[in-house]
């Protein structure tokens, strides 16, 4: 059902009517992945890392497609350009989500300092992002 | 340049916030596997972000050129820093219509301090003078996080001219000017062309003694000549109104035969007038030479038809303009009452004139139904009615239609002034 709703905000956000669809669709279909692990009883999937570069590459063609709504003239260079970048990313992707992925599998115990420690890394994470976006 | 975030930013920063808010809370490591990768995409992207100084300059070639030619347009860009990808807009008039297979706008790579130069044609569809500013660009980095947009002015300018009706022989008004040129004047005077012999009389020149005529009488007979002066021509455009198709109409008609005439006229060194007559009144003294012909060509390509409901008075014309002895050449498609009354009214005040009625009927078809038949032969005879009027007025008036030479129409008034009556061709 979740997915549904996904796949209907997707074509909203990629059929030009409202961008931010875009960003509802993939939060969408995160809350569903999450979910299916959360039934599962697994803390990460053996094939999480792979999802979450099939989200980037979603992510990616669809903003594109986007940018191509305005016609520009030529350019089979800049679509390989382009195509290159995407897979570069996706690519990166795979491997940030993979690391993350055997992090997550370490026996590193649990308790309040660890939950401490992920809410101040979170928070440095955002501020940083805010910070390089300021700049 | 003017940066501004994508959407792109504002999601991606959203799902990775949201995404390990969320495996916090939930304690579920797989939602921050998912975020990460949008975290690291927002950090690689923010932190290879820069904000490019792009230079945009445009060389047209020619600079001035006739309608339906083709003119090439250059944009050189260059910028200090890498653009992954540049969008570039040309912002051409929709007189110049793009042809050829480049495209504008255009997508393209810049790389640091490595000039690139793009050529995209166009077809001077019609005449003007027209700008090709602004140039908009639009870059956008790597990870297509930032756009950065900028609105360059530019001065290339082009001057696109009437095509020139050909024309071999020109209208001359009944009395000539006082200046030397090309035509023969009614006078009798210092010239070539023979007017006639006359007994000698004391301060003649021996030079000019008919020594034929002297041998036949057993008198000295001189011969007396016509001399060769300029004519004053004023060249009166009806601005009131016109009737034009998407691409063609009579001011455009009119534009070019009066381009043909002016040039003409100048090069027989005779003084040329302009009169603009319409919802604007606007004119050019008479005078001669190049400098003058750059003027009025200049002035023609600023020429366009302005609603209004005033004008329309005579009386408003500087007397300068309108010389006494001049010929006055009107190029009117007889559609509005006030240069047809301004006619009417400039041959009472004595003026010569004639008229090229630049015909609105190509440009007008009648309706399918019978009212708008009717309504048509109702108009049709209207004008037939005001050509008799000006017919009776002394005033050569002569319909010249789109695809008809010009000289074809001026052959025709040339006629009506030599027998005073209309020839057809």
């Amino acid at each position: 059902m979740v997915g549904l709703l996904a796949a209907g905000t997707f074509l909203v956000g990629i059929s030009g009517f409202h961008d931010s669809a875009l960003a509802s669709a993939l939060a969408l279909l995160g809350v569903e992945y999450g979910t299916f692990l959360y039934l599962s009883g697994e803390n990460t999937g053996r094939a999480t890392a792979v999802y979450a570069a099939w989200f980037v590459l979603a992510a990616e063609l669809a903003y594109w497609s986007l940018e191509l709504r305005t016609p520009v003239g030529d350019a089979s260079s800049a679509l390989r350009r382009r195509a290159a970048s995407v897979s570069a990313t996706v690519l990166g992707a795979f491997v940030v989500a993979g690391v993350v992925a055997l992090a997550a599998r370490l026996r590193a115990g649990s308790g309040f300092a660890l939950e401490i420690t992920g809410a101040v890394a979170l928070t440095a994470a955002l501020l940083l992002v805010a910070r390089l976006a300021k700049r | 340049m003017r940066q501004a975030a994508t959407p792109k930013l504002a999601a991606y920063a959203t799902l990775a916030a949201v995404g390990l808010l969320a495996a916090l809370v939930f304690g579920q490591a797989g939602l921050a596997v998912l975020a990460a990768p949008f975290l690291a995409i927002l950090v690689a992207g923010l932190a290879a972000a820069r904000k490019p100084s792009i230079h945009a300059g445009i060389q047209l070639e020619p600079d001035r050129a006739l309608e339906g030619d083709t003119l090439r347009v250059e944009i050189a860009l260059d910028s200090d820093v890498p653009v992954e990808a540049l969008e570039v807009f040309v912002a051409a008039a929709p007189e110049l219509e793009q042809i050829g297979e480049k495209r504008n706008p255009f997508s393209t790579r810049l790389l640091a301090n490595q000039p690139l130069r793009y050529q995209i044609e166009l077809r001077c569809a019609r005449w003007g003078t027209f700008r090709l500013s602004p140039v908009v660009l639009r870059a956008r980095d790597r990870f297509g996080l930032f756009v950065h947009e900028q609105t360059i002015e530019t001065e290339a300018t082009i001057k696109v001219y009437p095509r020139e009706e050909a024309l071999r022989a020109l209208l001359y008004p009944r009395e000539t000017g006082l200046f030397a040129g090309d035509v023969v004047s009614g006078q009798r005077g210092d010239g070539l062309e023979f007017a006639d012999l006359r007994p000698f009389a004391p301060g003649d020149r021996l030079r000019r003694v008919n020594w034929r005529a002297t041998a036949r009488r057993g008198e000295l007979w001189v011969a007396e000549l016509h001399p060769e002066r300029n004519a004053d021509v004023v060249i009166f455009l009806d601005t009131f109104a016109e009737a034009r198709r998407a691409d063609r109409g009579t001011l455009d008609q009119a534009l070019s035969a009066a381009f043909a005439l002016v040039r003409r006229h100048l090069a027989h060194r005779d003084r040329v007038g302009l009169i603009s007559f319409g919802g604007v009144l606007d004119w050019v003294v008479p005078g001669t030479g190049l400098s003058l012909l750059y003027r009025i060509v200049d002035w023609l390509l600023e020429t366009a038809v302005v609603m209004s409901h005033a004008g329309g008075e005579i009386g408003a014309i500087p007397s300068r303009i309108l010389p006494p002895k001049a010929l006055v050449v009107a190029l009117s498609p007889l559609l509005d009452e006030r240069a047809t009354h301004a006619l009417l009214d400039l041959r009472a005040r004595g003026f010569d004139v004639v008229i090229l009625e630049v015909s609105p009927l190509p440009f007008v078809a009648a309706g399918h139904d019978e009212l708008d038949r009717l309504a048509h032969r109702l108009w049709m005879l209207e004008r037939a009615r005001l050509r008799a009027l000006y017919l009776d007025a002394g005033v050569p008036i002569v319909e010249w239609r789109e695809g008809v030479p010009l000289a074809a129409a001026i052959q025709v008034v040339t006629e009506f002034r030599r027998h005073g009556r209309h020839a057809h061709v």
